[in-house]
């Protein structure tokens, strides 16, 4: 009993550092409808200026202190609520966790480009004595623990005070469930938003402030790796309850100390289940909760019903656009191989090749977001069990490499299946936080097992031969993915004109609709889970041999899912071209940004952010949106060019032109 | 691998230049060889969004060549770091692809990357001289990839060295603490065997399940001084050690940290209080060895005339640009990849001016060879101060896996 008292107590201070970390995440929720994984992103901005002024400038900690929390940390709120989130408010949860994906990608990365290379240590925090220790019987705490539990619970007591007693915190909320409710009432929504935006990211400086001495140097990872594990908590509270999110917070600090307490440190249990705590945690409160399970999602009830997504740009061409754009499209396909096939040197071979693999992974997104309309947080994970399962087959069965290639995209396919049956009984951001804790069990747990990650020297795959054709010849290797990327566009474009892509559109309009004419959402959703991991884990085994290497940590980890999502979405998340684009922006960008404009590669993944950002606003993508613009002004052109050419011809022959003479393109579509 | 193979597949970037070519170099037919200069170019973690500011590596390879060129340079030619490449996430092969086409580089160096090098196996189907900073397992057993680090990275290989230090220091209990990853894992089991074969303490604590990332070891290390640890050994970063050696002062345990990845300065100076009494290992000769060997002067002297910071990193670029010109120097004038990869594996005792301790490169590329020579600091009031060493020998050794522990060790 003694050690288990001990163990509690030990595990309370790492407790309120997630319980600081998942109250900021409620508080947001709360106050805003987002689910803010960009929370990380601005706590490292916020230790970023405490740093630059204090350890660089030489400012003292108070005013430090004063400018990286209560000035530029709201100020930061106001600038997310006036040019993204005010904008959002009316859209889905599902939007705005992704316009938050994008800031979680960029923030940190125009940080990184701010303070320059070199190490960021020398923090400070703000007690007055930060190394002093403070005895509680038999038990110490640091000056910086005993400033991060007085913040917490003094921010806790406000925040409470705050949302029980003054108006604006009324007012914060009721501008969540509905602006325009709201406004009919006579509050003004925006002056609400904005304040609810400022008082959440003061939160989320608070913290970047607090954490930023634990563990220098600075680091990003260490905020996201906190926010990640403080999800946990913040699910424990339902999103809602503040106080519950700091009991959920040093409940899993508790646990996290129990386990570590009286598992056997040295054993293969303890080497598993305790890394895996705050994710399976996630997972379990997801799955079984009360309140989180098919929990209403906030949406307002003035905006009416969801309208369905927009139809594609090439569906609203005329006949002869479209075939222009296919003649072009055929026409740059063909230059492309000719490049790649005749002028291309080893590197650009490889960079082409590369955007070929990258393309068939991301059309696994173009499956599970572009037409299911879910945004799945662990496609790379899918990529990883391809690539880890064709490992397998090549090293410990012998087996022919093409054949682990399919068993890989079979036993991905497998997984998504499984993980899709308990995962479709949530709705929107539930079902996204339930894919990223299975993409952060897998990286956590599964992929430092021995045989699942390779070990310490990952494992090697060759490329095949078939038939005449050696796919070690990089030429023809490339050939081969190429095959592999149009068998699965066609497979993707024939799903999504066929049966289960209707279904799904048909889902995404309103689920209980489409359950009334018969239906069946859990089955379409598993067959779009399924089929779209099948493809990310082909995607893996092929990137896997285009490296020669299955690499999962380097290759496919947890955040370079979440880059995955935000690449797709701000490019066009339902179409084949999208997956294409994206696999160029992935892999050509940072070569441009470096190499023709001498720009960090910084500022590639600063784009896709920004570009994600658009996601709730275009849900199509930036991409998708502008190939509908300017479809309709070259449309608008042919139409003025066939006008013109109808009236020179009628008024030339006097006839007034056949019908088929003068038919715009435009009317051809519309007849 | 033949060097002709390798020469054949870069064809269109070789250059062949001669005497009559204006830079006075004898004729080389060799990719990134021209009349006057032999480039070459390296991967670095810069801004890789998994963390690794290793920038500074380019640093020390900008100072040698300086005092290379400074001097004449070699064989008529200068020596041209043409490409500082960004090692991004998941595009170190892409990069290191885009320094044999694109840069058409003749050598590769310094490479410093953060997770995995997963770019190696082109370096080695290539048969590119390589040089770096082998914190990343691929560097281990090819003929052409010359770690700064001790040759190998040997994770799991069994030790004298840390045993001896136990021995040397009265320490009698150890504390083991990695991340539930292999690489870290397999690094702790190197230490548990390494006691085991060498008994001069007892492992009573051993974990491999820290989260990478994590904070907090408050339970850690109350299990610890339940057990009586005196010295802890560590399988993680500076980060991790840092916060174990606060944890350490916090609950007044009596007990000091062997880190292997805590020679930083910097760190040191701005948390002295937690590292106070640490030793930390060094593959190099320290910065505070006193008499400096004269590898180490000149480093000194060239970085301070280039302005550049003195930290382990530029160090590791310096290294690697040593290691390719002693390569260079033993392949003679008509020097191709081959030769300068010949050259570096034949030597027994490469030193590179006493930086390093002997270098024996006809074992040093394989994991079998445990480490055997290396030079201690230890943290104290916020500074690293030479301990294990003697006057100009920074480096102490121990013979390569002994059957029993000599009482004493040599120094170098």
């Amino acid at each position: 009993m003694q050690d288990f008292i001990r163990y509690v107590i030990l595990g309370i201070p790492v407790g309120c550092v997630f319980g600081l970390v998942a109250v900021g995440l409620v508080l947001t929720f709360k106050t805003s409808g987002v689910f803010n994984l960009a929370f990380a992103a601005q706590a490292y901005l916020a230790s970023a200026v405490y740093y630059d002024v204090h350890v660089r400038h030489e400012w003292p900690i108070i005013p430090a202190f004063v400018l990286a929390v209560f000035i530029v940390s709201p100020l930061l709120g106001l600038i997310l609520d006036r040019f993204v989130f005010r904008w959002l408010r009316g859209c889905s949860p599902i939007g705005k966790l992704v316009s938050s994906l994008g800031l979680l990608v960029a923030l940190p990365e125009i940080v990184k480009v701010w303070l320059g290379p070199g190490q960021t240590i020398g923090i400070t925090g703000i007690w007055w004595d930060d190394n002093a220790l403070y005895h509680f019987g038999d038990y110490v705490l640091e000056g910086r623990q005993m400033a991060i539990l007085a913040s917490t619970a003094l921010a806790v007591l406000l925040i409470v005070a705050l949302f029980r007693w003054t108006a604006i915190g009324l007012q914060m909320r009721a501008v969540v469930e509905s602006p325009r409710l709201t406004e009919l009432a006579g509050v003004n929504a925006d002056r609400a938003s904005s304040a609810a935006w400022m008082l959440s990211s003061t939160m989320a400086g608070l913290a970047g402030v607090l954490l930023a001495p634990l563990s220098p140097p600075l680091k990003v990872q260490d905020f996201t790796t906190l926010l990640v594990t403080a999800i946990a908590a913040a699910a424990f509270a339902r999103l809602t309850s503040i106080p519950m999110a700091l009991l959920g917070g040093i409940l899993l600090g508790v646990a996290s100390a129990l386990l570590a307490g009286y598992l056997p440190p040295a054993s293969l249990l303890a080497q598993g289940i305790k890394p895996a705590l705050p994710f399976a945690a996630l997972l379990l409160l997801l799955l079984f909760w009360p309140g989180l399970r098919n929990r209403r999602e906030l949406t307002d009830p003035l905006s009416g019903a969801d309208p369905p997504p927009p139809s594609l740009a090439a569906a609203s061409r005329s006949p002869f656009f479209t075939r222009s754009t296919h003649i072009m499209g055929v026409l740059f396909v063909g230059v492309v191989l000719y490049v790649a096939l005749v002028r291309a040197d080893d590197f650009w071979l490889f960079l082409l090749t590369s955007v070929l693999v990258y393309s068939v992974i991301f059309l696994s997104i173009t499956v599970i977001t572009g037409m299911a309309g879910e945004i799945s947080l662990c496609q790379a994970t899918f990529a990883a069990v391809g690539a880890v399962t064709t490992a397998q087959f090549v090293s410990a069965l012998g087996s022919n490499v093409l054949l682990g290639m399919v068993a890989g995209a079979l036993v991905a396919a497998l997984v998504g299946a499984l993980l899709a049956i308990p995962v479709l009984r949530l709705a929107g951001i539930y079902l996204s936080l339930a894919t990223l804790a299975f993409a952060l069990l897998f990286d956590y747990v599964l992929v430092p097992v021995g045989w699942i990650g390779g070990g310490t020297t990952p494992i090697d795959i060759p490329r095949p031969v078939i038939g005449p054709f050696d796919l070690s010849n990089d030429k023809s290797f490339f050939v081969f993915c190429f095959i592999v990327l149009v068998l699965v566009s066609v497979l993707v474009i024939f799903v999504r004109r066929g049966t289960t892509g209707h279904y799904l559109d048909a889902l995404r309009g309103s689920e209980t609709a489409a359950q009334s004419i018969g239906i069946n959402p859990a089955k379409a959703k598993i067959i779009a889970f399924a089929l779209s991991a099948g493809i990310a884990g082909l995607g893996g085994g092929l990137l896997a041999m285009t490296t020669g290497k299955s690499n999962p940590t380097v290759d496919f980890g947890y955040f370079l899912g979440l880059v995955f999502v935000v690449i797709v979405v701000s490019t066009a998340a339902r179409t084949v071209e999208g997956a294409i684009n994206a696999g160029i922006a992935f892999v050509l960008l940072q070569y441009v940004l470096a190499e023709w404009l001498g720009l960090s590669s910084s500022w590639a993944f600063i784009l896709f952010g920004f570009g994600a950002i658009q996601y709730a606003r275009h849900p199509e993508g930036t991409l998708e949106n502008g190939k509908r613009t300017s479809t309709a002004f070259f449309q608008r052109q042919f139409d003025r060019i066939s006008a013109l050419r109808a009236r020179s011809s009628s008024s030339g022959d006097g006839s007034g032109g056949g019908p088929a003479a003068t038919k715009s393109p435009v009317a051809a579509v519309e007849s | 691998m033949a060097c002709s193979n390798a020469d054949d597949k870069k064809g269109d970037n070789t250059t062949t230049t001669s005497n009559g070519g204006g830079g006075g170099g004898t004729a080389v037919d060799q990719p990134g060889v021209t009349a006057d200069t032999i480039r070459v170019g390296g991967v670095v973690s810069k801004t890789n969004i998994l963390n690794g500011p290793y920038g500074s590596t380019f640093d020390g390879v900008k100072a040698y060549f300086n005092m290379v060129n400074g001097a004449g340079g070699i064989y008529g030619r200068k020596l041209d770091l043409v490409a500082e490449r960004d090692d991004q996430m998941g595009q170190n092969q892409q990069q290191v692809e885009a320094l044999l086409s694109q840069d058409n580089v003749f050598a590769a160096l310094p490479m410093a990357t953060i997770v995995s090098f997963t770019g190696a196996q082109k370096l080695v189907d290539e048969n590119v001289p390589t040089f770096g900073w082998n914190i990343n397992t691929e560097f281990t057993g090819h003929p052409n990839l010359f770690g700064t680090n001790y040759g190998a990275l040997c994770l799991g290989c069994v030790g004298s060295q840390q045993p001896f230090v136990a021995k040397q220091l009265g320490k009698k209990k150890i504390g083991v603490l990695a991340y539930n990853q292999a690489s870290s894992a397999k690094c702790a089991d190197g230490i548990q065997a390494s006691f085991e074969k060498y008994p001069t303490a007892k492992v009573v604590f051993l974990t491999k399940s820290i989260t990478f990332g994590s904070t907090d070891y408050s339970v850690e290390v109350n299990q610890m001084k339940d057990k009586g640890v005196d010295f802890v050994l560590t399988c993680v970063d500076d980060s991790a050690a840092l916060a174990l050696g606060k944890e350490l002062r916090k609950q007044g345990m009596d007990a000091i940290q062997y880190l292997p990845n805590g020679y930083d300065a910097e760190l040191a100076k701005a948390n002295g209080e937690f590292l106070e009494g640490d030793i930390v290992g060094v593959p190099f000769a320290p910065f505070e060895t006193t008499p400096k060997p004269p590898g180490l002067a000149e480093f000194d002297k060239w970085m301070d005339k280039g302005g550049y910071g003195k930290n382990e990193l530029a160090m590791a670029g310096w290294l690697s640009a040593a290691m390719f010109y002693e390569g260079l120097q033993g392949a003679g004038p008509n020097f191709t990849r081959q030769k300068v990869i010949d050259a570096l594996n034949v030597k027994t005792d490469q030193t590179l001016g006493g930086l390093i301790p002997p270098r024996d490169w006809t074992v040093d590329h394989n994991l079998s060879h445990a480490l055997t020579c290396t030079a201690y600091v230890k943290v104290k009031s916020g500074k690293f101060v030479p301990t294990f060493t003697q006057p100009g020998k920074p480096f102490m050794c121990l013979p390569d896996q002994p059957a029993k522990l000599p009482a004493t060790a040599t120094f170098k």
